[in-house]
C-alpha cells in the first residue's frame, strides 16, 4: 500500500517544494513544458521496463538513441536532398529506417543474450559501444544538419486538439506498452520469464522467442523517442543518448519497476519519468549546476535501488 | 472444466541416455492409462533424467519417444505439453513456480493459450480467475486464495499449485518428479488421492521417486534403473522391497532389511 | 556438486573447447597477433612502440584485475573509470595545497596527495562493497549510481579543466621514469599481478574469495565470512583503480576530471577475454594481465593503421560479445527452448 501512494507523494512534495523557491515551477507554460519532457522519458523508461521485468537490462539505450537519430537524419537528408522527391517521402523512409535500426540492436541484444544464454548486461554494454562508434562514424562526429522541417513539424510542433505531437506519440506508444504488458499473453509470459525463467521454461513458454521479442520492441520503442527527440532539435545529434541510459533506468526503478525482474508495469515508468522530469526541471529553474545535477541523478539511482530491494524483501517476506 | 476424456491410452518411450558407451542393451520404459508406472533407484541413477528426457529438458542422444504408438520426435516442454504430456519438477522453487507471481497466474502458467485463459492473444482474466479458483478449490488449496504470490504457501500448497497445470489442458500422461519432497504428511495424502482420481479418469502417470516405501506402493508396474540403464522391469507381485533391492546393487549383496526401517513388518 | 555414478547426466555436451590446455585460447592469440604485426607492421616492432604498449597496458592490467576480483565474486564493477577520475583529481589538488603551503617539502606534498588518492579508492569501494555485501543490492546498479555521483563529484571539483601544479619530481620520478629500459607503472603492474595470483592460489583469504565467489551459500555454511570477503573484492578493485590512476596521472602530469572512461568497459573486456567467468568463482590474474596486452596489442595495431578511435569503439564492443559468447559455448551451455 505505502509503496503505491510512496512515488505520488513525492512528486507533489517536489513540486511544491520547489515552488517554494521557483513559483515558475507551477505556472501553465511550465506544466506543459514538463508533461512534454516527460513524454520523452516516459517512453525511454517503458523501453527500459520492458526488459527490466524480464531480469534483463538494456545499457545499449542512450547509445541506440544517438545512433538512431544521425541514421534517421542522414536519410532523411539524402532522399530529401538527393532526389527532388516531395518531402513526405523523405521524412517516411527516415521513420522506417529508423525504427528498423532500433529493431535491429534489439535483436541483437536479445538474439545474443537469450541464444547464447549470457548475461545481457555484457551483451548491451557491447551494443552500447558499437551504436556509439557506428554514430560517431557516420556522423563524422558532427550532427546532422538540413533535416527536412516537415519532420520537425509533424513530430514536434505538430498539434492535434491543441496538445502537443510529442505527448500524444509517447503516450500511443506507451498506451501499445501497457495494453502489451498487461493484456496480452505474450505480457504475462515476459512477467514470468523474469519471475522464473526455468519454470516459465518448464511451463512450455518459449523463453527465447518472448526474450528476443522484448528487446526488439524496447529498442524500436527507443528509436521512436530518439525520433521524438530529433524533431526537437531539428538535426541528427551524435551525442543525444547523453544520460539516458541512468535516467531510463532511474525512472524506472525509482517508479517501481524491480530490478529482480517479474514486477513492474508501464504506470510506475511513466510515475518515474515524471518524478525525475520535475526533479530536473526544478533543478535547472533553481539554477543547480549541470555536475551536482549528475549527482543528484546518481544518488536517486542508488536510493531507488536501496528501496527495491527492501520492498523485493517485503514481498517474498510478507 | 475440461471433462476428462476415458478412453485408455498408452505411452511408450524408448530413450537411452547417457554416454554411448552404453549402447546395447535396448531398454524400454512403458507407461499405460490408468497405470501408476514407478521408476525407482538410487539417487544418481538417472531416472529424474530419463523423465525429463522425455519431457524435452535434456538432450536424448538415442532412442525414441512414442505416445499412442505415435512417434514424438524432438521434445520440448511446449510441444510435449501440446501433445497432452505434463511433467512436474523435482524442485518447485527452482523450474516450477515464479515465487513473486499471484498463484493464479502459477496455475495457468502452462496453459495460456487455451481459450478459458486467453482469446487471440489477449488475457481473458475474469475467465482466468474463475477457472483458477474452481480449480484450486478442487484440489483442496487452503485458504482458497488465488491472489497471493506463490512464495507464501507452505511445500504442499505450493505443490498443488504445480499440479494445477496439468488438468486445464488434455493432459493424458502425468510426468511425476519426486512430488513428495518437502511435504507435510497431510499434503503428501491429498496428493497421493489426486493421483487416484487421475487414474480414475484413465490418465497415464509416471511415478519417480526415491521415496522406496511410497514408490512401491504406488505402483502398478515399476522400473528399477542403476548407472543409467533399466535393470528390472517389475510388475505385481514382483514389486517388493527385497527384489526391488535387488536391482538397486545388482551383483553384490544388497543391504539386509534391518537396514531399513520399516514401520511394519 | 557431488556425482555419485561414474557417468554425466545427459547435459549436451557441445562442448567448444576453446584452447589447448587451462589457459585457453589467449596465449595463442596474442602470440599470433603480435606475430602478425612484427612481420607486416615495421612500425610495430621497435622498442619505443613496445615501451608505450607496455607502459598503457599497465594500468589497464592494474584496473583489469581489479574488475577480476569482483568479478570472480560474481559482482561488476561499473564505477571504476569514475573513481580514477576522482582520485586523479583529488591527489592533484592536495598535492597542490600541500606543496603551495610547504614548498621546501615537496615529498610530504606527493605523500599526502597520494594518500588522499588512495582515500578516494577506499572510501568508493566501502561504499559499493558495503552496499552489495550488506543491503544485497545488484552490483551493477549501485556501481552504476556510484560512477555517475562520483563522476559528478570529480567533474564539479574541477569545473572540467585539467588541474596543473604536480610537484615535477612526481611526474619524473613516478610517471616518466624508466628503471631498467621500462616504466614504473609496469613495474607496479607486474608486482600487483604476481602479488593477486599468488594471493588468491595459496592464503587463506584468496581461496575463500573465490569460494564465496563459486558458491555463496556452501562457503557461508563452511565458516566463511562472505561479506567481508565480498567487501574485501570492492575495496580492492577501487583501490586498484585509484593506484593505476595515481600512475597515470603522474605520467599524463595533471589531474584530469574524465581520465579513465574508456578504462571501466576495456577492464571488463580484458577479465572477460581471459577466461573470467561472469558468473563468478574463478579468475586467473596473469591471464587477466595477458588479456590486457592483447587489447593494447589490438588497440596499437589498430593506431598505427590509423584506424579512427571513434571505429575502435565499434571493434571494442564486437569484441567484448564474441569473448563472452565463446566463454558460454565453452561451457557447454546450450539450452532447448
Amino acid at each position: 500500500m505505502i509503496s503505491t501512494l510512496l512515488v505520488p507523494a513525492l512528486i507533489v512534495v517536489m513540486l511544491l517544494g520547489f515552488s517554494l523557491y521557483v513559483p515558475r515551477i507551477l505556472f501553465p507554460r511550465n506544466l506543459m513544458n514538463l508533461i512534454v519532457q516527460t513524454s520523452y522519458l516516459a517512453v525511454f523508461a517503458t523501453a527500459q521496463t520492458l526488459v527490466l521485468v524480464t531480469r534483463g537490462f538494456d545499457l545499449s539505450l542512450g547509445a541506440s538513441v544517438s545512433m538512431v537519430s544521425v541514421i534517421a537524419a542522414l536519410v532523411m537528408v539524402t532522399v530529401a536532398g538527393g532526389v527532388g522527391e516531395p518531402v513526405v517521402y523523405a521524412v517516411v523512409l527516415g521513420v522506417i529506417a529508423a525504427l528498423a535500426a532500433g529493431a535491429l540492436v534489439g535483436l541483437f541484444n536479445g538474439a545474443v543474450s537469450a541464444g547464447f544464454a549470457v548475461n545481457p548486461f555484457i551483451i548491451t554494454l557491447g551494443s552500447l559501444n558499437i551504436c556509439y562508434g557506428i554514430a560517431s562514424t557516420i556522423s563524422g562526429g558532427r550532427p546532422v544538419f538540413n533535416v527536412p522541417a516537415a519532420f520537425s513539424t509533424v513530430f514536434y510542433d505538430g498539434r492535434v486538439l491543441d496538445v502537443p505531437a510529442p505527448i500524444l506519440i509517447a503516450g500511443a506508444a506507451c498506451l501499445g506498452a501497457h495494453l502489451l504488458l498487461d493484456r496480452t499473453v505474450l505480457g504475462r509470459s515476459l512477467y514470468l520469464i523474469g519471475g522464473n525463467p526455468r519454470a516459465a521454461a518448464v511451463a512450455g513458454i518459449p523463453v527465447r522467442r518472448r526474450l528476443i521479442f522484448a528487446y526488439v520492441f524496447a529498442s524500436t520503442l527507443s528509436a521512436l523517442g530518439s525520433l521524438l527527440l530529433t524533431a526537437r532539435t531539428g538535426s541528427g545529434e551524435p551525442a543525444l543518448g547523453g544520460n539516458l541510459l541512468l535516467q531510463s533506468i532511474a525512472a524506472a526503478v525509482i517508479g517501481g519497476v524491480s530490478l529482480r525482474g517479474g514486477v513492474g508495469t508501464v504506470r510506475h515508468a511513466i510515475l518515474g519519468a515524471l518524478f525525475i522530469t520535475i526533479l530536473s526541471n526544478g533543478m535547472n529553474l533553481s539554477r543547480v549546476g549541470g555536475y551536482v545535477q549528475e549527482i543528484v541523478l546518481g544518488v536517486c539511482v542508488v536510493i531507488a535501488v536501496f528501496l527495491d530491494v527492501l520492498l523485493s524483501r517485503q514481498r517474498s517476506a510478507g | 472444466m475440461p471433462a476428462f476424456p476415458p478412453a485408455p491410452r498408452a505411452a511408450e518411450d524408448r530413450a537411452v541416455i547417457g554416454r554411448p558407451r552404453w549402447l546395447g542393451r535396448r531398454q524400454r520404459v512403458t507407461a499405460h492409462a490408468g497405470e501408476i508406472t514407478g521408476i525407482a533407484g538410487l539417487v544418481g541413477c538417472g531416472k529424474s533424467e530419463l523423465v525429463r528426457a522425455i519431457y524435452g529438458l535434456e538432450q536424448i542422444n538415442r532412442g525414441e519417444i512414442r505416445l499412442d504408438g505415435a512417434l514424438f520426435p524432438r521434445p520440448t516442454p511446449g510441444t510435449a505439453l501440446r501433445r497432452g504430456m505434463c511433467y512436474f519438477p523435482s524442485d518447485r522453487v527452482a523450474e516450477g513456480l515464479a515465487l513473486d507471481r499471484p498463484i493464479r497466474e502459477n496455475a495457468s502458467m502452462a496453459a495460456l493459450d487455451l481459450p478459458i485463459f486467453s482469446r487471440a492473444g489477449f488475457l481473458r482474466r475474469a475467465s482466468e480467475r474463475r477457472t483458477v479458483q474452481a480449480l484450486m478449490e478442487r484440489l483442496k488449496l487452503r485458504p482458497v486464495h488465488i491472489e497471493p504470490p506463490v512464495g507464501r504457501l507452505s511445500g504442499g500448497n505450493r505443490q498443488k499449485v504445480v499440479l494445477a497445470r496439468g488438468i486445464p489442458r488434455n493432459t493424458r500422461i502425468f510426468l511425476f518428479d519426486e512430488p513428495t519432497v518437502g511435504i507435510d504428511v497431510g499434503a503428501k495424502v491429498e496428493v497421493y488421492e489426486i493421483m487416484q482420481h487421475l487414474l480414475a479418469a484413465g490418465m497415464a502417470i509416471v511415478l519417480v521417486s526415491s521415496d522406496l516405501a511410497e514408490v512401491l506402493a504406488l505402483s502398478n508396474r515399476l522400473y528399477v534403473m542403476h548407472r543409467a540403464r533399466v535393470v528390472a522391469e517389475l510388475t505385481g507381485a514382483d514389486i517388493n522391497e527385497a527384489t526391488v533391492l535387488s536391482h538397486f546393487f545388482p551383483g553384490e549383496a544388497p543391504p539386509s532389511s534391518n537396514a531399513l526401517p520399516r514401520a511394519t513388518q | 556438486m557431488i556425482r555419485l555414478s561414474t557417468w554425466a547426466p545427459s547435459r549436451p555436451e557441445r562442448v567448444f573447447r576453446i584452447g589447448v590446455g587451462e589457459a585457453g585460447l589467449l596465449p595463442i592469440m596474442v602470440s599470433l597477433l603480435i606475430a602478425v604485426l612484427v612481420i607486416f607492421e615495421p612500425r610495430f616492432a621497435t622498442v619505443q612502440n613496445a615501451i608505450n604498449i607496455l607502459r598503457n597496458a599497465s594500468f589497464l592490467m592494474i584496473v583489469a584485475v581489479g574488475q577480476m576480483l569482483v568479478m570472480i565474486v560474481g559482482g561488476l564493477d561499473m564505477s571504476i573509470g569514475a573513481t580514477m577520475a576522482l582520485t586523479s583529481v583529488a591527489s592533484v589538488l592536495v598535492m597542490t595545497a600541500v606543496a603551495g603551503a610547504l614548498p621546501d617539502a615537496p615529498n610530504l606534498a606527493i605523500l599526502t596527495g597520494i594518500t588522499a588518492g588512495l582515500g578516494c579508492g577506499l572510501a568508493v569501494g566501502v561504499i559499493n562493497g558495503l552496499c552489495v555485501a550488506l543491503m544485497r543490492v545488484p552490483p551493477f546498479m549501485v556501481t552504476l549510481g556510484m560512477a555517475s555521483v562520483v563522476g559528478g563529484v570529480a567533474l564539479m571539483l574541477t569545473s572540467g579543466v585539467p588541474v596543473y601544479g604536480l610537484p615535477q619530481s612526481f611526474i619524473n620520478e613516478v610517471g616518466r621514469a624508466l628503471w631498467l629500459g621500462l616504466p614504473t607503472a609496469f613495474y607496479v603492474a607486474l608486482a600487483i599481478v604476481v602479488g593477486l595470483a599468488l594471493g588468491l592460489r595459496f592464503t587463506r583469504p584468496g581461496v575463500r574469495t573465490l569460494a564465496v565467489g563459486g558458491n555463496r551459500q556452501a562457503a557461508a555454511v563452511s565458516g566463511v565470512p562472505t561479506g567481508v570477503h565480498l567487501l574485501g573484492a570492492y575495496v580492492a578493485c577501487s583501490l586498484l583503480a585509484a593506484v593505476a590512476s595515481l600512475l597515470l596521472t603522474a605520467q599524463i602530469g595533471s589531474g584530469q576530471g574524465a581520465i579513465g572512461d574508456q578504462l571501466t568497459l576495456e577492464s571488463i573486456a580484458a577479465a572477460v577475454i581471459a577466461g573470467v567467468s561472469l558468473r563468478g568463482g574463478a579468475g586467473r590474474p596473469e591471464l587477466v594481465a595477458l588479456g590486457a596486452i592483447f587489447l593494447l596489442v589490438l588497440t596499437n595495431a589498430m593506431d598505427l593503421m590509423q584506424v579512427d578511435s571513434k571505429i575502435q569503439s565499434i571493434w571494442l564492443g564486437v569484441f567484448v560479445v564474441l569473448a563472452v559468447v565463446l566463454e558460454a559455448l565453452g561451457r557447454g551451455v546450450s539450452r532447448r527452448g
